[in-house]
């Protein structure tokens, strides 16, 4: 089979080199940052009065809730933003936005499960809270699978994008749960009190800051994929190969 | 709600292990992609550039 090489030209290959240190000057912080916020929550971090150190699921279950709103919040303005101005690009970030919200879904209901299970002695017992939240979770991948059953690209980003705005609409309904239905979840934020130490405060604020590092590389990379397919079918299909997927 | 539990450890563990497995799984797969990605690009643009030789 004959291999064929094409040579990059010097400025592409310095720009390259240049985005590789600042991708690893990244990641050498990210790293830094996320064994610090580990090592506070669970061995630096003061134990809760009720439940002693199982609180500490807390700091990996917080922050990924947090990172799983803010990821399905940012894929709901990139879908109205390609409404407005039907930019592709935006289509692109709203799904893989998506995708990230449900894994970030997935990590967040089996963290809460275990916790669950640990306190309430049920991995799942209905609670409004873990309902909505499963609400949500289902309702996302709702929006992949339709993504995916779409063969036309237009049509798939318009759909795409009008369901996002409707399947958002369970954001808010799994973080207001517990003021709609009586919930057992633990309640951090009640009126303008927060029921957490100084201390857990920062702990829990030095986790969010670490996971938001590591979601914002991941969506980097999710979203060069995306791009990677996108021109790999454009290609494919100005050559008389088919209908691009993408 | 349990009176007390005896050692959070396995608790702790398990979901460690979750979200930074997870966290890996997702690493592992986008960069495998995004490799096989560039080649499949440039072995592309190179069948292109041979066309119209």
């Amino acid at each position: 089979m004959m291999r064929i090489v094409i040579k990059p030209r010097a400025g592409h290959t310095m720009q390259a080199i240049s985005m590789k240190l600042r991708d690893r000057i990244y990641l050498l912080i990210a790293t830094i940052v996320n064994m610090t916020a580990s090592y506070a929550a669970l061995i630096a971090a003061p134990s809760e009065v009720h439940m002693g150190d199982l609180y500490r699921i807390f700091y990996v279950h917080m922050p990924v809730a947090m990172i799983c709103y803010l990821t399905l919040g940012i894929s709901l303005l990139a879908s109205i933003t390609f409404i407005a101005r039907r930019d592709f690009s935006y289509d692109r970030l709203a799904e893989v936005s998506a995708f990230l919200g449900l894994v970030y879904g997935a990590v967040v209901l089996i963290t809460g499960s275990i916790w669950a299970n640990a306190v309430w002695g049920v991995y799942w017992n209905w609670d409004p809270r873990e309902t909505t939240t499963l609400i949500l979770w289902i309702a996302y991948m709702g929006y992949i699978s339709l993504r995916l059953s779409i063969g036309n690209v237009e049509k798939r980003a318009l759909m795409g994008a009008v369901y996002n705005v409707l399947a958002f609409s369970t954001v808010p309904l799994s973080y207001m749960s517990f003021l709609l239905w009586q919930s057992l979840h633990p309640r951090i934020v009640t009126g303008t009190q927060i029921s957490l130490t100084p201390p857990m405060m920062e702990t829990l604020l030095l986790n969010t800051i670490a996971a938001s590092l590591i979601y914002l590389y991941v969506l980097k990379l999710t979203y060069a994929v995306s791009s990677l397919e996108d021109k790999i079918n454009e290609l494919i299909y100005e050559r008389g190969g088919g209908q691009p997927r993408a | 709600m349990k009176e007390e539990v005896d050692s959070p450890v396995l608790e702790l563990f398990i979901v460690s292990a979750v979200y930074w497995g997870g966290i890996l799984i997702v690493f592992l797969w986008l960069g495998r992609r995004i490799t096989a990605l560039k080649r499949q690009l440039v072995e592309l643009k190179g069948e292109g550039r041979q066309d119209e030789d």
